[in-house]
């Protein structure tokens, strides 16, 4: 009972996590869409503004959009400490870092920007475009590091739960160039706009020297006036705050799961794949963990996450009874029409003893291939009546 | 202006950067005659004395400069050593500044980069790292399922697991490739300065040649999937293989880079001349890669150790050491600055495992294309088994003993293994003649030494290795047709390819004779030799022994073409003008004939006009019997099918008999009686045999059943006998005999064994 309710639990967390990450990339997109204005020019970006960012510190929105980002952190890391091994593969090391790294990254930009927003100070593109080539490089370096580390969590994210969607097989090949072309143009747009501030600030203290005036000031602005409403140093200091908070979450969650990993007491498992040699692995990975960490190609599309179905394989033997399917699993078996033999790979975690195990699918496949033995079986139906 | 505008202005501005050459075309063509005010500054300036005299000194200058270029070997020698301690110089001079450099360094950085501008620079070179990510990702999206079809698959031929290897590291270079185009083109569409320029572009560039390399490794090594490997290697040592490799690489583009950025600070004067702090910096780089490559050879030879079989530890070591000594030769001769003979070095000593290396994999690609081969052959051999029995239960020893499995690759291993060294060394031999600026390319009329000597050894090289490709082909071929041959046991005649065994090693001597040659004219006459004399005077003595030995040349040809028809094989029993025997031996000119009473006649080959093979496929024998005129035709038939049967039937030459002894009837009459014709065919040299006893048979079979062989006879009738007394009877009968026994001459004697 306690096990099927924490299975179920499992379930709406992944739903959530899902939703809050999507809620946020929209979020992000948004913005960076605004950013790559600067491309045209900054009056541009400032004229989209109320449109493209503004809108989003509005009240309802604002707070739904923290309350996303503390709940998608929180469930990032709760998902690090169940995690029964970090060796997986490239794109979920990338994941895992990208979203640790986050949250410190963004602190800086976050808490100035809403500190000069309860401060009333107008900080408009023009601003922080000067503030962030001129006043402060670092901090500018330190958005362009923000920008790649978001959109490449937010990315992995948005495409591991789309491949793992049957439906969406012909739809990612556009999305793709799309997801490639919003941070390149939001770049692009930063640089020329920091180009176009870096010339206009070289460029007149030698003809007119009345110029270089407004051009430091801007530079001098959002921390000057700060001073003022609410003192630099408990900027600095609310910012120091969060990172640490953040980062000293991040690596108790670490330290916690590496005091799970020691406790756990672990059993041999001898695994036989097909008409491979068997494997000789613990109680503690997965199927599929297990086969990665010995080289053996599995069919994943959703990398492990137990959505796509793919990794499944027909159990033709156990020694010990093997755990039952969480929610999670027997949904996706059931969306997948496998019978009581047929396991996830990634999610069935044997108890111990020798398992051998049938692969349902190729280790290459994809869910075009269902397109190609449609069009085969088409091929073959014409065949037959002419 | 939109954005689209100002981009496509910046590519504009690029693509005119690129073509300055199309663009000062353009202008030359717009040049305007000159007008006669030109023309008459022109003839003034020329008339002026200074000109004249400036003119007359460039012209001295330049006869004064043009034997320079020709430098004797001696002064070559003496500009060498010159550079050489110029170098020892300055390395002196490094090393007084040593202490020094990361002070010199840092106040040029610090003079040249304000801690504003660093940051900027990083922030750009970072947005050009992402776009060419981002772009890379993009391809990597639509590449990566056939990526991972390639990876996972299982191949048959060893042509096809080589395509796999070569589209895997196509699809990644094309990654690396749009990763390179992204940031760098990125980058290179805005305006730096220098040293920002050298900094962004050698982290772009150095980040770029570091993945080629990695690609490059994971295409020869495949550290992951054993079945996509090009070298024959474990596992385990594919993985330290490669991390080895790409660390070193790492470090020697991340040295490079940085010497050369440092070269960049500190160059002062226009000279290209290291500064001292750059030069000591340098030197303490390259020491440490020298250290780092010689770990790196020591850790994965001793990884070796544990991982491989293939080698034994002697050459394990001795390859070490030659890695080592090869390694420190390098940073001797940089360290010297002797850059051409340090590029040799180089070459030739990679060159030497590579050949090495690549001669392996051939050998493993080839063993496992047989063993396919085999596999597959035996295969099909047990499909076709199972028929076998049924069709044959009462023969099962025949079907037993299989047919040898050839496989067509074993022939093309030496030429395949020729071929490789032949590309090597073709390579080798342009990098070489690249380093020591021989300048093969170009077409002087007064060409250096070294150009002359290059272009020597590159001819006679080409001419050398193409002979011995042909020759290895030939040879293979010939030796591989040879082995086959199986010499016939005794008193059984040869197969067609008997002959063969006569005409391949004709043909190898004819084939070495003509490469020898023609190689050797070949070189003559790259080296300047004249051959046209020798040409000639081959052609004279030629012609000479050609009508010296016209007969001689004669005999050898038509014995090739005899050969070729197939007139005749060893242990034929043949006749050509009279001559009768067994073909003995057949040499390149004559052919050895044995009669069968011991004879042995020599034939020239060019004496041959016509033969006559009596050992070919069949024989018909024809014999007859002379009967008297009463005989009963029927029965003789019979008695002679009868003999047929018996004779079928025997156990020594009964399989040799193709149709059996048969009644013809009567050919013809005679005098005093019938001759009743019989005939058989066998196959050649069985039917004496067969005719011996078809004699015997037939007359055991006649004399049983009562009929009498046909005698001669004189049937003398005297009208009125009765009154002969007994002494004319006597009389009578005796002048009968005698005109029966007349002398008949002798028939014709068959001259046969």
């Amino acid at each position: 009972m306690d096990r099927s309710l924490a299975s179920v639990a499992g379930l709406a967390l992944r739903t959530t996590r899902i939703v809050s990450g999507l809620f946020l990339l929209f979020f992000v997109t948004s913005h960076l869409l605004n950013l790559s204005l600067g491309v045209i020019s900054i009056e541009a970006m400032d004229a989209a503004r109320p449109y493209l960012s503004t809108i989003w510190s509005r009240q309802p929105l604002a707070s739904l959009l923290l309350l996303s980002l503390l709940v998608h952190f929180l469930l990032g890391l709760w998902a690090i400490y169940r995690r029964p091994t970090l060796r997986t593969n490239a794109q979920d090391v990338v994941q895992l870092l990208s979203g640790v790294a986050v949250i410190p990254l963004l602190a800086v930009h976050a808490v100035g920007v809403a500190t000069l927003k309860i401060d009333g100070i107008p900080f408009g593109y023009a601003q922080a475009i000067k503030f962030f080539w001129l006043g402060a490089p670092q901090i500018g370096l330190l958005q362009v590091i923000m920008l790649s580390v978001v959109w490449v969590h937010g990315c992995a994210g948005l495409f591991t739960w789309l491949r793992a969607k049957e439906g969406m097989r012909n739809a990612l090949a556009w999305i793709y160039p799309l997801a490639v072309a919003v941070p390149v143009i939001a770049l692009m747009g930063y640089a020329e706009a920091g180009r176009g501030v870096l010339i206009a600030a070289q460029a007149p203290p030698v003809e007119t020297p009345q110029y270089a005036a407004p051009a430091e000031k801007p530079a001098e602005a959002p921390s000057t006036p700060a001073k003022e409403r609410i003192p630099y140093e408990v900027v600095k200091q609310i910012t120091n705050q969060v990172i640490w908070w953040s980062l000293g979450l991040a690596a108790l969650t670490f330290m916690a799961r590496a005091i799970r990993l020691a406790l756990q007491t672990s059993q041999k498992v001898i695994l036989t794949r097909g008409s491979a040699p068997p494997l000789h692995t613990t109680s503690g990975l997965s199927l599929l963990d297990s086969f990665r960490a010995h080289q053996h190609p599995h069919a994943s599309l959703c990398e492990g996450r137990g959505r796509c179905g793919t990794c499944a394989v027909r159990i033709t033997l156990s020694e010990f009874p093997l755990p039952a399917p969480t929610a999670l699993e027997a949904k996706t078996l059931l969306r997948i029409g496998a019978d009581d033999t047929v396991r996830l790979a990634c999610q069935l975690v044997p108890s111990g003893g020798a398992v051998t195990v049938e692969p349902l699918h190729p280790a290459d496949y994809s869910f075009k291939d269902d397109d190609f033995a449609e069009e085969l079986a088409a091929v073959d139906a014409s065949e037959v009546r002419t | 202006m939109t954005p689209f505008g100002r981009i496509l202005h910046r590519v504009l501005i690029v693509i005119l950067l690129l073509l300055p050459v199309k663009a000062s075309a353009q202008e030359t063509l717009a040049v305007p005659q000159p007008s006669p005010n030109d023309l008459h500054e022109f003839t003034r300036l020329l008339a002026d004395e200074r000109i004249q005299n400036w003119i007359q000194d460039q012209a001295d200058g330049a006869e004064a400069a043009a034997p320079v270029a020709q430098k004797s070997i001696r002064e070559q020698f003496q500009s060498a050593t010159e550079q050489v301690g110029a170098r020892v110089g300055a390395l002196g001079a490094a090393w007084a500044s040593f202490g020094a450099a990361p002070a010199v360094i840092s106040e040029k950085w610090q003079a040249q980069m304000t801690p504003d501008r660093r940051v900027r620079s990083l922030t750009f070179a970072l947005i050009f790292l992402f776009f060419g990510a981002g772009l890379e990702w993009l391809i990597r999206q639509y590449t990566n399922p056939v990526l991972r079809r390639i990876e996972v698959q299982t191949f048959k031929s060893p042509k096809k697991r080589a395509l796999a290897a070569l589209s895997r590291s196509a699809l990644a270079f094309t990654g690396v490739l749009t990763f390179a185009v992204g940031s760098i083109g990125a980058f290179s569409a805005v305006s730096w300065p220098p040293l920002l320029y050298t900094l962004i572009l050698s982290t772009l560039l150095g980040i770029v040649s570091v993945r080629a390399i990695h690609t490059l490794v994971r295409l020869f090594l495949a550290p992951r999937i054993a079945e996509l490997r090009l070298i024959p290697i474990t596992t385990p040592m594919a993985r330290v293989l490669g991390n080895t490799l790409t660390f070193f690489f790492a470090m020697l583009v991340f040295a490079v880079s940085l010497i050369d950025v440092f070269g960049q600070l500190t160059n002062v004067d226009a000279t290209g001349a290291l500064a001292p702090e750059t030069l000591a910096v340098s030197v303490l780089f390259a020491t440490i890669l020298l250290i780092v490559s010689l770990i790196c050879i020591v850790f994965c030879f001793a990884q070796a150790k544990h991982h491989t079989s293939s080698l034994s530890y002697p050459s394990l070591s001795r390859w070490r050491a030659y890695m080592c000594v090869l390694s420190t030769l390098i940073f001797v001769t940089w360290l010297f600055d002797v850059r051409p003979l340090m590029w040799t070095i180089m070459t030739i000593g990679l060159a030497i495992p590579s050949v090495k290396l690549l001669r392996g994999w051939t050998d493993l690609t080839f063993d496992q294309a047989i063993a396919d081969f085999r596999a597959k052959a035996e295969k099909t051999a047990a499909l076709a088994a199972p028929t076998g029995p049924d069709e044959a239960p009462d023969t099962p020893d025949e079907p037993a003993e299989p047919e040898p499995i050839v496989d067509p690759y074993e022939t093309y291993r030496p030429i395949v293994q020729r071929l490789i060294r032949f590309g090597v060394f073709v390579v080798v031999g342009l990098i070489l003649a690249l380093i020591w600026h021989a300048g093969i390319f170009e077409n002087t009329d007064t060409p250096t030494v070294t150009q002359r000597l290059f272009s020597v050894l590159i001819d006679s090289a080409a001419a050398v290795l193409i002979a011995d490709l042909v020759w290895t082909w030939g040879k293979t071929s010939i030796d591989r047709r040879l082995a086959a041959y199986k010499p016939p046991e005794d008193g059984q005649a040869p197969g067609p390819e008997a002959r063969m065994a006569t005409l391949l090693p004709l043909l190898r001597v004819v084939l070495m004779v003509t490469l020898l040659s023609m190689v050797l004219m070949s070189v003559l006459s790259s080296m300047g030799v004249n051959i046209a004399p020798i040409l000639a005077g081959a052609s004279v003595m030629g012609i000479a022994i050609g009508f010296g030995a016209q007969s001689l040349v004669k005999d050898v040809v038509s014995g090739i073409f005899f050969l070729v028809d197939d007139a005749f094989r060893v242990g034929e029993y043949v006749e050509i003008d009279q001559l009768r025997g067994t073909v003995e031996k057949i040499s390149i000119r004559s052919l050895q004939i044995r009669h069968h009473r011991g004879a042995v006649h020599t034939l020239p080959f060019g004496e041959l006009k016509s033969m006559t093979n009596y050992s070919r496929d069949w024989v018909i024998m024809k014999l007859e019997f002379r009967v008297p005129f009463d005989t009963d035709l029927q029965l003789v038939k019979k008695l002679v099918k009868k003999v047929g049967a018996e004779l079928k039937a025997n156990e020594h030459y009964g399989d040799a008999i193709l149709d059996t002894l048969k009644s013809q009837g009567v050919r013809r009459m005679e005098e005093f009686n019938m001759v009743v014709g019989v005939k058989f065919m066998t196959r050649p040299g069985e039917q004496w045999l067969v005719r011996r006893d078809a004699y015997q048979k037939v007359r055991d079979a006649f004399e049983a059943n009562g009929i009498r062989m046909a005698e001669r006879n004189v049937k003398v009738e005297l009208s009125g006998d009765e009154n002969l007394t007994e002494d004319e009877r006597k009389a009578v009968t005796a002048a009968a005999q005698e005109a029966v026994t007349q002398p008949l001459k002798p028939g014709v004697v068959p001259d046969e064994p």
